[in-house]
């Protein structure tokens, strides 16, 4: 099990698409969102070996489909 | 990684939204702000490729970009007509008529008789029309006993 961090602009992301995204998570790894400035800062804990590598950017495709899908 | 930096007066953030939601089932995307307004969006493919297979999904992206762009604006030169539309189709849905949508014909009143099935009161309620129409009745027939004055066949109705 290993951490990944990652950071998504409040302008461009809203609040409810990071919020779904986090939701949606959970059940594969540990998801804390903070903000800090101008970014909402997630941390993904407990990621299984196999998702290592991808989870900080699927995370951030599923957050920009939420906000694109929230936009319309 | 592949980055490109779009400027928001060219490119709306709707305009970004569109173009990343075609590519986002094969690239990661990940939409940033630099320091000087720009939006900056990174493209990754989820696939193992080289540099000019990164290359060509940055091409994609900006081409997808434009597309994006003239679709924005040409829904914007028709929302006046599709808004008309639209209009039009729910006042005509809920019975309502829109002004001018029906011709009225004011020409006609009610003494006009286009069908000539009127029959004028003074016809049909005369001293004179109730004499005439009692003549043909006494001269179609001779009043007996038993006769109520009701419906009466004609004499020799039936016959040959």
């Amino acid at each position: 099990m290993s951490e990944a961090t990652l950071q998504l602009h409040t302008k461009l992301y809203p609040h409810a698409a990071v919020k779904a995204a986090a939701e949606a998570y959970a059940d594969v790894c540990q998801v804390t969102v903070g903000k800090a400035g101008s970014y909402w800062q997630i941390a993904l804990r407990e990621v299984p070996p196999d998702l290592q590598a991808v989870v900080a950017h699927e995370f951030a495709n599923y957050a920009l489909a939420e906000a694109v899908e929230r936009g319309r | 990684v592949a980055t490109l930096a779009l400027d928001r007066g060219l490119y709306p953030l709707d305009v970004i939204y569109g173009a990343a939601y075609v590519l986002i089932d094969r690239a990661y995307v990940l939409l940033d702000k630099a320091q000087d307004g720009r939006t900056l969006v990174r493209v990754r493919t989820k696939e193992p490729t080289d540099a000019a297979g990164l290359e060509a999904l940055a091409g994609e992206m900006a081409n997808e970009l434009l597309s994006q762009a003239l679709r924005r604006k040409i829904a914007q030169q028709n929302r006046p007509l599709l808004e008309a539309i639209v209009t039009q189709a729910i006042a005509g849905a809920s019975g309502a008529l829109l002004p001018g949508a029906v011709d009225e014909d004011d020409s006609l009143d009610f003494l006009d008789d286009p069908l000539g099935i009127a029959v004028p009161w003074e016809e049909k309620f005369s001293k004179e029309a109730k004499k005439a129409a009692a003549a043909v009745e006494t001269t179609s027939g001779t009043a007996g006993p038993g006769d109520s004055g009701g419906f009466r066949p004609k004499s020799g109705q039936g016959e040959p």
